[in-house]
């Protein structure tokens, strides 16, 4: 051991401590290396001290110095570090920051007490920082992540205003487990659910309290603000998350919120107008005049132009999705009720609809500042934005009020609340069994009928559809109101530190509350009410969400010269109650809302409640800051787990080295001078939900007596968690010096112990079961390439391009291979079999395939796949200009390929109003023939009619390729020239950027719905790509003035 | 080494706490009830028992539907599904389809609720316990019959642990249907002079172990009938309800109520409705006797027929009067039918007259003399317009080989004999 060296550092440091009062003033401009652009924002602090301050908005600096030589430490996000020798005498120090392009600085969190430098890291992990979150203002923060990173994959199920995402992490790993990653803020775990509001009651397409509740719900992360974002960490596999143990199989996403920096207080306000209009419509079919549409629809108008196939279809399709009927009228009589209806001009209904131009506004205010002692952050943001929809829209008010303390040299505490108030207004749109949602009404509408408002202000009765979307547009209310509050706590305490050793304790902990209201009204006076048994609607839902967590933690720090060790050890107590209470009453007084003004009205209440306990040991290794060692053993027991006394355990093993370090690399240094092979492996496990280990006992009353009946689905007293295990591999390497740099990662996850719902013989009183039983495989690769491709004064060009693809495979099933998702076999659904993609797309195609036994051939019929959710692969192209005041990013995200079960094509096909209904088309039929396996190319001379016509033969028709390049976010800014900005208010102003930006400005797919992202189903492993005609998506664009006092 | 030494203590210090903090996660109980149900456990036999009737009206609808659409009672016209008028009146019958399933599985739903109540009788003395499983026996008797009335000859699962047995046959099937019954029958003679619990509405008459009697008799009296058992049959019906002076509504019945969680009559459906689904067949029109007051009580005429899948009739169903209205079990009326059916089969006509005579002249209708040849066919006759929608005509029919007799009104149309043994009771591989 070098202990003398590490005295005599001891010593070097202490006497830096004790410097006396006397200092000098030390002054310069921190600019970047190459072009000369000034840093603001950069901290300069004196080495191992308190002192410190920040580069203003021209890069210049003032720091009380000590007259002696010190180490002037310079830090700035995405450049290293610079450590200076500032010698006694000097009072004047220019500073050039040197890109750093692997952002080998950056601090990267590697366990729940513990973090570890870039340059070392073992795993690939995702971070992004605020200004690249959201250079284009995002409604929800999961909408902020698209396109940002390999690897993760951001899913918008509906375009309603208030979200409803998935995000996915490394590709399918889960059948029926649960989906969505872990979101940490600031150490709290925080609420994800997506919580149904009640507007499936009025489409009737799933239940109330269903255990599939359709409706495409907002999911909770939506509260969160991504302007109080400081960055995002995304641990996306097992290898990397393993230290989060039974909970994190899915990823765990870590996000820290924006806290003050030491200096005089900082006012950032930015004001943003904007608008946001429907990003493509669907089209429709157009006839010149009724005897036009008579012609192509066939006088027999009831039945809207559908042969007796098409017909058939349609009633299967009903009786399977539902929708009721349309009142059995005469041909007569609706034929009459069409031409008094009928329009003489054609209507584009998506015109009516969709085709508000909502207002958009956001204010944002913060203030930062504080002394090393005490840092202060407080925030604040008003969001008001009107959707594509009359009627629709969003609207945020949150605050943030962050502060750090640093009690002693031994303790600091550090503390996040937050506050906010969400409001949407979502319409009704898409599955449905009423023919009520906008989207199945439309489909219904031919472009002849007239069913606007009338002069009267009436809304006339639809003769097509048993609702007129009009109507129900103007007075149906589907309103959420969540009120949400965080806060979160950090105490450190150094309870030994010196130069070779220190101990902290570190105690994180906190709580996430949130009362979410949602009230759906659907009033006695719509076609469809007014028609049903029980007119009006009134459906309250109150969902109270309570997380907590704490963790303790113990960290020691071993330095040994050139070799450092840490060893953390803690404990987690995590606990989770949800309460939704829902109030469904029909039958309803005019004009009321409230539930007991009803002649109907019934109850149901959910209660999940949750408790994990963990604990864990992690050791890190770095030596000579080449070679970093970890490993890591996490245990968790839960309440959701058969046996609650069980401890499961989920290890974690990585290793790095720098090869750039060693001397056999100088060669190379000119071709990359940081390069880093790195190794990981991890297990995470996937929690059952809280009832699948329970055999339920389900109420059921009679004559006033309550009773109880076996639930159909029986629990496993002994379930267990799904397990991950997975081993990640690659490289990241810097290119030419700064010119640019690499990341490349392999992974291969292997998941066993499927958690699966498998059918038993009803005769048992059961129809299903919760098992663990199976195993999948998920292999994929990711790479991003970072490119500083030009960089002068003048003008500046970065560009990342990210690339990334997963294969997930199922390897084995204890049960019969299943058809899971969707709503029947010939309407496209998910197949799940040994050898498969779990998400292979299946319909009505078979071909009869021949195996020799012993006994002789054995023919069966098996599926033909017709398509796969899953994309061949999926880019982004992330580009930063910089032209002098000037400033241009974009954001170009591609999905290569991935399949969707395009119902909204059959429901417009079925109302004969498909924009191409009348074209010429071709489709290909595979299997099919029963003489064996023959593929079949058709040949029709409308397009709408042949999908029909084969359906029931082939689902091929309805299954669309997903595929689409998107403009995600554009930002155009230009900073006003100091020259400009100083004269403002003599001089108070530091800053004005002016700026346009936008999001999903652009889209080009072939996909003929409204959006290749899309998921009837929410956030489901299996079977989410259905499209049963969501909200339509919109794009938005801001003209924003933001500035700083 | 030197900072080792130092600090030995508060390392100690350290250690134990990361020791606590580690055992501490250890010791806390996790493992509490599901909050949102109770636990078979605390589970009470009057929940189980409320539970079990409630659960024998699940998919009740669907069953009568079935039986009434393919013995050619009635028609069920949904738009939103063909199978009412395509698979059951042309075949096959999907096996993994909802016109099985949901019966099928709310039948066993019910089998399993009366299996976990006689596993809840141990704080109960004998006699409460005899009750408790002449209860159980009897209601599961029932399902069971409800589910072979739909496979027949393709037998009826008596396995029921899932473990995917075989099948029983039919014969089998009718032979433990019987057992449980008269096992039933023996333990009700056991029990206390009352249940130790209660029953609803639809039992009123019925709620004690000794006139539950009789309604378990009267069960076994269809049950002896069906196996051909005539004089059986009528030692069943002599313990029965049967009174052939008395109201023949008189009987067991599902009761519905419009209170919390309780469920609706689903086959109501109000005569003055614009549009209904749930129709009579032409034929029990055509084949009605001048003044039959049944035809009157059980169907109407709509103001214009129906025509709908190629099928047209101007039949409305009368035979539910509210939504809250009861549907019976098992009534006087079948009795006394089945007691001259079981004189048909013994030969004594003249007893099968004397209860055939009750039966018209209620209906407002003469006397019709039968004999040998044609005593069955009048037998079916009234029993087709005395039990109208409450789904025998089809059973009977086949107990006589009759299907054919009944009417086809399409090309292609076919009657099906048997459902067939559902998807998920057998396993693929």
């Amino acid at each position: 051991m070098k202990v003398n060296r590490l005295l005599l550092f001891l010593a070097m440091t202490l006497g830096i401590q004790l410097l006396s009062a006397q200092t000098r003033t030390l002054t310069g401009r921190v600019t970047q290396d190459g072009t000369g652009e000034p840093l603001p924002g950069t901290q300069l602090f004196v080495k191992d001290t308190f002192i410190g301050t920040t580069s203003d908005a021209e890069g210049y600096y003032s720091l009380d110095a000590p007259p002696e030589d010190f180490l002037l430490v310079v830090a700035f996000v995405g450049y290293k570090t610079a450590e200076l020798t500032v010698a006694a005498g000097v009072t004047t120090l220019d500073i050039s920051m040197i890109s750093d392009v692997l952002r080998s600085e950056e601090v990267v969190v590697t366990g729940l007490a513990s973090s570890v430098k870039r340059r070392n890291l073992a795993n690939a992990v995702a971070s992004v920082s605020a200004a690249d979150l959201i250079p284009a203002p995002a409604q929800t923060l999961d909408a902020a992540l698209s396109g940002k990173f390999a690897g993760i994959t951001v899913r918008q199920n509906t375009g309603a205003p208030g979200g409803g995402m998935s995000v996915n992490l490394r590709g399918v790993s889960t059948i029926q487990g649960a989906t969505q990653p872990l979101y940490v803020i600031d150490g709290v775990i925080i609420n994800n659910a997506a919580n149904q509001s009640g507007i499936d009651v009025v489409s009737a397409a799933a239940g109330a309290g269903s255990a599939r509740p359709q409706g495409q719900p907002s999911n909770r992360i939506g509260d969160i603000n991504p302007q109080d974002i400081e960055s995002v960490e995304v641990l996306k596999g097992a290898s990397a998350a393993a230290i989060y143990g039974s909970k994190a199989a899915n990823g765990v996403i870590i996000i820290t919120t924006k806290r003050g920096k030491p200096g005089d207080i900082q006012f950032r306000i930015s004001q943003r107008t904007g608008a946001t209009s429907i990003l493509k419509k669907q089209g429709h079919r157009s006839y010149d005049s009724y005897a036009d549409a008579v012609d192509v629809y066939g006088a027999d108008l009831s039945a809207l132009g559908l042969n007796q196939a098409g017909q058939d279809a349609y009633a299967t399709f009903r009786a399977l999705v539902g929708i009721d009927s349309v009142n059995n009228m005469s041909t007569e009589a609706l034929d009459s009720k069409f031409k008094s209806n009928w329009a003489n001009v054609d209507i584009d209904y998506e015109d009516e609809l969709y085709g508000e131009t909502g207002l958009l506004t956001e204010t944002n205010i913060s203030a930062g500042g504080g002394t090393v002692r005490t840092r202060y952050y407080a925030a604040a943001t008003i969001k008001n934005e009107e959707g594509i929809i009359k009627g629709t829209g969003y609207s945020k008010y949150s605050g943030q009020l962050n502060l750090d303390h640093r009690f002693s040299d031994r303790a600091t505490l550090s503390v996040s609340t937050n506050l906010a108030r969400t409001e949407s207004d979502r319409g009704i749109t898409g599955n449905d069994n009423t023919n009520t949602t906008f989207g199945f009404s439309l489909a219904f509408t031919p472009s002849f009928v007239d069913i606007r408002k009338d002069a009267d202000g009436n809304y006339p009765d639809h003769p097509s559809n048993p609702s007129n979307p009009l109507h129900t547009r103007d007075v149906l209310i589907n309103n959420e109101i969540v009120f949400r509050s965080i806060g979160s706590f950090n105490f450190k305490y150094k309870l030994l530190d010196n130069a070779d050793m220190s101990l902290d304790f570190v105690a994180t902990g906190g709580g996430d509350f949130y009362n979410q209201s949602n009230l759906v009204h659907s009033p006695p006076e719509l076609q469809f009410e007014r028609n049903g048994d029980q007119p009006g609607q009134s459906i309250q839902a109150n969902t109270t969400s309570i997380n907590s967590n704490l963790s303790l933690s113990l960290v020691n720090r071993l330095n040994m010269g050139t070799t450092s060790l840490v060893t953390s050890a803690g404990a987690q107590w995590e606990t989770a109650d949800l309460n939704q209470v829902t109030v469904v009453a029909s039958n309803t007084v005019v004009t009321q809302t409230n539930v007991d003004q009803a002649a109907n009205v019934f109850v149901l209440q959910s209660i999940r409640k949750q408790q994990d306990r963990g604990f864990f040991i992690q050791t890190e290794a770095t030596l000579n800051d080449v070679i970093y060692l970890t490993a890591a053993m996490r245990a968790d027991r839960s309440s959701t787990i058969g046996d609650t006394e069980k401890f499961f355990t989920f290890p974690k093993a990585a290793a790095s080295i720098r090869l750039s370090e060693l001397g056999f690399w100088e060669p190379l240094s000119g071709l990359s001078d940081e390069f880093k092979i790195r190794f990981a492996y991890g297990q995470t496990g996937n929690l059952p939900t809280a009832a699948a280990k329970f055999t339920a006992l389900n109420p059921l009353n009679i004559g006033g007596n309550s009773g109880l009946v076996t639930s159909t689905r029986r629990g496993d007293e002994g379930i267990r968690p799904e397990i991950t295990t997975e081993i990640e591999y690659g490289i990241d390497a810097s290119l030419f010096g700064g010119f640019g740099s690499i990341e490349l990662s392999m992974f291969n996850q292997k998941i066993t112990d499927l958690l699966l719902f498998s059918a038993t013989p009803s005769s048992s009183g059961f129809s299903s079961e919760v098992i663990n039983g199976g195993e999948m495989t998920v292999k994929g690769i990711e790479a991003s390439l970072n490119l500083n491709l030009v960089r002068s004064s003048a003008f500046e060009w970065a560009t990342r391009i990210n690339f990334y693809r997963t294969r997930s495979v199922v390897d084995s099933l204890v049960v019969d291979p299943f058809n899971l998702g969707g709503f029947a076999t010939f309407l496209g659904t998910y197949r799940i079999e040994e050898g498969w993609s779990p998400t292979a797309i299946v319909g009505s195609e078979t071909e009869t395939v021949i195996t020799q036994t012993a006994d002789g051939p054995d023919t069966s019929e098996v599926h033909i796949k017709l398509g796969d959710e899953t994309p061949d692969f999926q880019m982004s192209f992330n580009n930063i200009f910089r032209i002098g005041p000037f400033g241009v990013r974009f954001l170009l995200d591609w999905k290569k390929g991935g399949d969707i079960i395009n119902l909204g094509a059959l429901l417009t096909d079925l109302g004969g109003t498909t924009a191409d209904y009348d074209q010429e088309a071709k489709f290909l039929v595979r299997g099919g023939a029963s003489d064996g396996v023959s593929d079949t190319t058709y040949t029709v001379e409308q397009a709408g009619p042949g999908r029909l016509g084969l359906l029931g033969t082939a689902t091929a028709p309805y299954v669309g390729d997903g595929s689409y390049l998107k403009l995600r976010e554009l930002a155009i800014e230009y900073n006003v020239p100091q020259s400009i900005v100083g004269g403002i208010l003599g001089g108070v102003v530091d800053y004005v950027t002016l700026s346009v930006t936008g999001r999903n400005l652009w889209m080009m797919t072939d996909y003929t719905g409204y959006d290749p992202e899309v998921s009837q189903f929410g956030n489901v492993a299996i079977g989410g790509s259905v499209d049963t005609i969501p909200f339509p998506s919109s794009k938005s664009i801001f003209f924003d003035i933001s500035f700083g006092l | 080494m030197l900072f080792k030494k130092i600090n030995r203590s508060k390392a100690a210090i350290a250690g134990l706490g990361a020791l606590v903090m580690m055992l501490g996660t250890a010791c806390e109980a996790l493992d509490f009830a599901d909050p949102n149900s109770p636990v078979i456990e605390v589970a009470s036999v009057q929940t189980l028992v409320t539970g079990a009737e409630a659960g024998m009206r699940v998919s009740l609808a669907i069953y009568l539907r079935d039986v009434s659409v393919i013995g050619r009672e009635a028609y069920y016209f949904e738009p939103a599904d063909p199978r009412y008028t395509g698979e059951l009146l042309r075949g096959p019958i999907d096996a993994g389809g909802f016109l099985l399933s949901r019966p099928w599985d709310a039948r066993y739903n019910v089998v399993k609720n009366t299996l976990l109540l006689q596993e809840k009788t141990a704080s109960l003395d004998a006699a409460g316990k005899a009750g408790v499983d002449g209860f159980a026996k009897t209601i599961r008797a029932y399902q069971l019959l409800m589910n072979l009335n739909l496979l027949n000859d393709n037998g009826l699962q008596l396995d029921f642990t899932g473990s995917y047995g075989d099948f029983s046959t039919k014969a089998q099937a009718m032979t433990e249907i019987t057992s449980l019954l008269s096992g039933g029958a023996t333990d009700l003679a056991a029990a206390d002079s009352s249940f130790p619990f209660s029953l609803s509405s639809g039992f009123d008459g019925f709620d004690t172990p000794v006139t539950f009697a009789t309604f378990n008799w009267a069960l076994a009296a269809r049950v002896a009938v069906y196996n051909g058992d005539y004089s059986g049959a009528l030692t069943a019906l002599g313990l029965s309800f049967i009174d052939g002076a008395g109201d023949f509504d008189l009987g067991v019945y599902h009761a519905y109520s419009t209170a919390a969680n309780d469920q609706l009559n689903e086959i109501f459906e109000s005569i003055t409705a614009e549009t209904i689904k749930y129709f009579g067949h032409p034929t029990f029109e055509a084949d009605a006797d001048a003044g039959d007051a049944r035809f009157a009580a059980k169907v109407y005429e709509r103001t214009a027929s129906v025509t709908f899948d190629e099928l047209t009739t101007d039949l409305g169903m009368s035979l539910v009067s509210s939504s809250s209205a009861s549907l019976p079990i098992i009534r006087n009326e079948e009795l006394i039918l089945l007691r001259a059916e079981a004189n048909i089969g013994l030969g004594n006509y003249t007893t099968a007259q004397t209860d055939l005579d009750i039966i018209r002249a209620a209906a407002g209708l003469a006397s019709v003399t039968i004999t040998s040849t044609n005593a069955l066919d009048q037998l079916l006759h009234e029993k087709r317009y005395s039990l109208f929608g409450e789904g025998h005509r089809w059973i009977d029919m086949r107990r006589y080989g009759k299907l054919a007799d009944l009417p086809l009104d399409r090309d292609g149309d076919v009657i099906i004999e048997n459902f067939p043994i559902p998807e998920d009771e057998i396993r693929e591989n």
